[in-house]
């Protein structure tokens, strides 16, 4: 059976390809139309799909699209109605009407299928779904806590695999209680964009909590383990369509005014000045009560399930500090989280249950993969670099990098990976920024060893170089630590075998003290790093990769960064990825089995 | 054209010196229009195997891109928080199916958007102070008269010198007409925004309430189920 797997018109569209219970393929349509979060219908990524699984729209057996439009629509005409605000009425119905609402006709006339193919499965199951299908679980409790579903903003379900997937939902807590909505307003106080959660609480680092009984005003934290949201500090209808701030006067009055985005972002908590050091105390405060109320949540869960795996999905979830706090502290004793936790995660699960409902028994995969991205081939792009005139990218370079006039570039092709393998640690160890483009991108936004920008973890001056010459990312945010599984343990604290979320940079863990010198760069403020955890049997290449920096190096570790720029999508393509090289300070490039060097004349 | 130069050279000055938002919501208009662009090379890119041609139009792209960047970091000092970027859906003008062929008319419709492109930056760099954003457009400009040659030269390799003037008058044609759309799009939003206004002064006094206690009461309303 062929399920495809849909989500979009909201954020970060996505589409998912399901094959008897196996996932062939996924990707978000920001990895093709180079727009980050896209929203639009996810034609490329369904064409990707279609293409790897050797199919055409027609052949599909189902389509799922992963939440229930007419259900959501009650929700946002019940907000807009209550709010007495014309122009966000105007606006969201404009939006509702005009094609969010008919979510099956759209699908039906943009794949040219017939309707009866397409149904709906509700926002919080696409999300449970993926987040236990995924997991090496054979039953688990599922937390789901995101923004806003049709009405779910979070819930608590459990999930096992007897026979087929299976899913219980225990409890909803509903519109408006949403700590993504929350969340998303306190990033637009800190001066990010209401997107960019994660990079605001990334300020929490540099407070302390100070703050955190004001804002367990706004999360009130319930004797029965759950939270309400009270609503009177927000406008809660600004979240429909972008309608405006949703920041009141009674917020801004208690938290003060919105950090101007434009000052410059200081990495050095010495260096704050009393304005700044208030905004990263308000970070700190809201990542406090918010891991104070995952916690309860997760108490709340286990009480219920008595399970000891948890799946924890939603894009609140993409927060390391808060996942590493529930891997100490919460009852479980494993935790999982999605490669994709955001709505594009939901694309996959949609599918899963859709496709589990129909041939149950075709349930199986155990072994997460984040790997179900477009490869693509390097051999024309490698043709193409020896045209290239490197002495003309002179003007088009970002501001602050070297000038290339004088440059010019190799390519070497390696017919055995294991010699690139050894002459990009040469280059790594020479304190060199190694773009590093292998195979099938990553679902998610994290760079996992397929799409990564890589340096020497001893080296800061190198870490500073990737950030302000190649991503252009403020260094208060902090950097991952891909380190091969055996030797992960002389660098962190703990023990294997090491949790999922400790391979995949979704939580943070402590650095040995005896280790900070040996991965200073990587090593955070707080004396924490987002590790990476790589074994061999996970992505053979980088895994051997890591080995060979280790048998230079003494340590089989690197400073590794999704290969993006700021505010633009992970790179998909040896084009995309080329651009970076054309622009920035990015010294080698590894594509597949050619390395491309920028070198002196 | 001329229209159009004076216009923007007359109103400008005075517009992006009211808003500091305004403005930098104008060049951010500009970075996903050039992003677009970038986007439209990369997607040819994808279909072209001859390894030459394909540095050009990396190169292109390259171009268009390093645009996109640079009027995102022009505009952000002119406000505290950028407004949300627009994300527009993709619709690519080239379409591999189409062979050498469209390949040609992608080359000639992009012939004509870049002198269009090259005329505007020129009225905006006419029409500002001297500032930042003043210097992109300066600078984008030229780039945007080496564009124009380029994707003649492109044109005629694969069609012929005489081919230029037909090919070019067709892309006019086909860009007067999306413009067309584009307007009638907009002006077709004004009943629409009437008639829900209507409609929520209608309705709004009688079902605000009801609206407030269900989200009030949301918790009791939702339902757990199972599903399997």
């Amino acid at each position: 059976m062929n399920v495809l797997g849909i989500s979009a018109m909201e954020r970060d569209a996505t589409a998912a390809l399901i094959r008897d219970g196996r996932v062939i393929a996924s990707a978000a349509e920001e990895r093709f139309t180079r727009q980050r979060h896209d929203p639009n219908f996810p034609h490329y990524a369904v064409e990707f799909c279609l293409d790897a699984a050797g199919l055409k729209a027609h052949e599909l057996d189902a389509i799922v699209f992963y939440q229930e439009p007419h259900v959501r629509f009650t929700r946002v005409l019940s907000t807009s109605l209550a709010a007495l605000d014309p122009p966000s009425f105007v606006r969201s119905m404009k939006a509702w009407l005009g094609e969010k609402l008919w979510a099956r006709g759209v699908i039906s006339r943009r794949l040219d299928v017939h309707p009866d193919k397409i149904s709906y499965v509700p926002h919080h199951l696409s999300l449970a779904a993926q987040a236990f299908a995924s997991s090496p679980f054979e039953e688990a409790a599922v937390l789901v806590v995101g923004g806003e579903g049709e009405w779910d903003c979070a819930a608590l379900c459990s999930g096992y695999r007897g026979g087929g997937l299976k899913l219980d939902t225990h409890e909803i807590l509903p519109y408006p209680h949403s700590l993504g909505l929350v969340l998303s307003a306190f990033s637009e106080l800190l001066g990010f964009q209401r997107g960019s959660v994660r990079d605001a609480l990334d300020l929490a680092a540099y407070g302390s909590p100070r703050f955190a009984d004001e804002i367990a005003r706004v999360i009130q934290p319930q004797e029965d383990g759950t939270y309400r949201i009270d609503t009177s500090w927000l406008r809660m209808e600004a979240f429909l369509e972008s309608g405006g701030s949703p920041l009141t006067p009674r917020f801004l009055e208690a938290f003060g005014p919105i950090r101007d985005a434009r000052a410059p972002a200081v990495a050095d908590r010495d260096a704050l000045t009393d304005g700044e050091q208030r905004y990263a105390d308000i970070a700190a405060s809201l990542q406090h009560v918010l891991e104070e109320t995952l916690l309860k949540l997760c108490r709340r869960l286990h009480d219920r399930t008595g399970a000891r795996n948890l799946c924890v999905t939603g894009e609140v979830m993409d927060n390391p500090r808060a996942v590493a706090r529930l891997l100490a502290d919460s009852p479980f004793e494993r935790v999982f989280v999605p490669a994709d936790p955001g709505e594009g995660g939901a694309a996959i699960g949609a599918a899963l249950l859709r496709d589990a409902e129909s041939a149950p028994t075709t349930q199986g995969e155990r072994r997460p993969d984040p790997y179900l991205g477009r490869a693509y081939d390097e051999a024309r792009d490698a043709a193409m670099i020896e045209h290239l005139q490197i002495g003309s990218w002179a003007t088009f370079r970002k501001e602050g990098c070297e000038d290339v006039e004088d440059a010019a570039i190799t390519v070497e092709r390696f017919e055995d990976f294991e010699t690139l393998a050894r002459r990009t640690a040469e280059e790594l160890e020479a304190g060199r920024i190694v773009g590093w483009l292998q195979g099938r991108f990553e679902s998610g936004s994290q760079g996992l060893g397929n799409r990564a920008l890589l340096t020497d973890p001893r080296s800061e001056a190198a870490r500073s170089r990737l950030r302000e010459r190649v991503t252009t990312r403020a260094l208060l945010h902090p950097s991952a630590l891909a380190i091969a599984e055996e030797a992960a343990a002389e660098v962190l604290e703990g023990e294997a075998p090491w949790q999922w979320p400790l391979r995949w940079g979704q939580a943070t863990a402590r650095v040995r003290p005896e280790a900070v010198e040996r991965v200073k760069a990587a090593v955070h403020v707080d004396g924490t790093t987002l590790p990476q955890v790589c074994a061999a049997e996970d992505n053979p290449r980088f895994h051997s990769l890591l080995t060979a920096f280790g048998e230079r190096t003494g340590l089989a570790a690197l400073l590794s960064e999704t290969f993006s720029e700021a505010n633009y999508p992970m790179v998909s393509s040896p084009a995309d990825a080329l651009l970076i090289f054309a622009r920035t300070d990015l010294d080698t490039l590894v594509i597949n089995n050619i390395l491309v060097k920028k070198v002196s004349k | 054209m001329f229209i159009r130069k004076l216009l923007i050279r007359t109103s400008l000055p005075l517009l992006w010196r009211t808003s500091s938002r305004r403005t930098a919501a104008g060049l951010q208009r500009f970075a996903v229009a050039e992003a677009e662009s970038a986007w439209q090379l990369l997607n040819v890119l994808d279909s072209v195997d001859e390894p030459k041609l394909r540095a050009r139009v990396f190169q292109h792209a390259l171009e268009e891109f390093h645009h996109s960047s640079e009027f995102d970091r022009v505009a952000r000092p002119y406000c505290e928080a950028l407004p949300p970027r627009p994300l527009p859906e993709r619709d690519p003008l080239y379409d591999p199916a189409d062979g050498e062929e469209g390949l040609a008319k992608f080359m000639a419709y992009a012939h004509v958007g870049e002198l269009e492109v090259f005329g505007q930056f020129d009225a905006y760099a006419a029409g500002i102070g001297p500032c930042d954003a003043r210097e992109v457009f300066k600078s984008a400009k030229k780039d945007e008269l080496g564009h124009v040659g380029l994707t003649r030269h492109l044109f005629v390799s694969m069609s012929g010198e005489s081919a230029v003037g037909m090919a070019v008058m067709k892309a006019r044609f086909q860009r007067l007409y999306e413009t067309w759309l584009r307007f009638s799009r907009g002006f077709g939003e004004i009943p629409s925004a009437i008639l829900l206004g209507t409609i929520y002064l209608l309705s709004a006094p009688l079902l605000a309430l009801p609206c407030r206690a269900r989200l009030a009461d949301s918790y009791t309303h939702a339902n757990p189920g199972t599903r399997s």
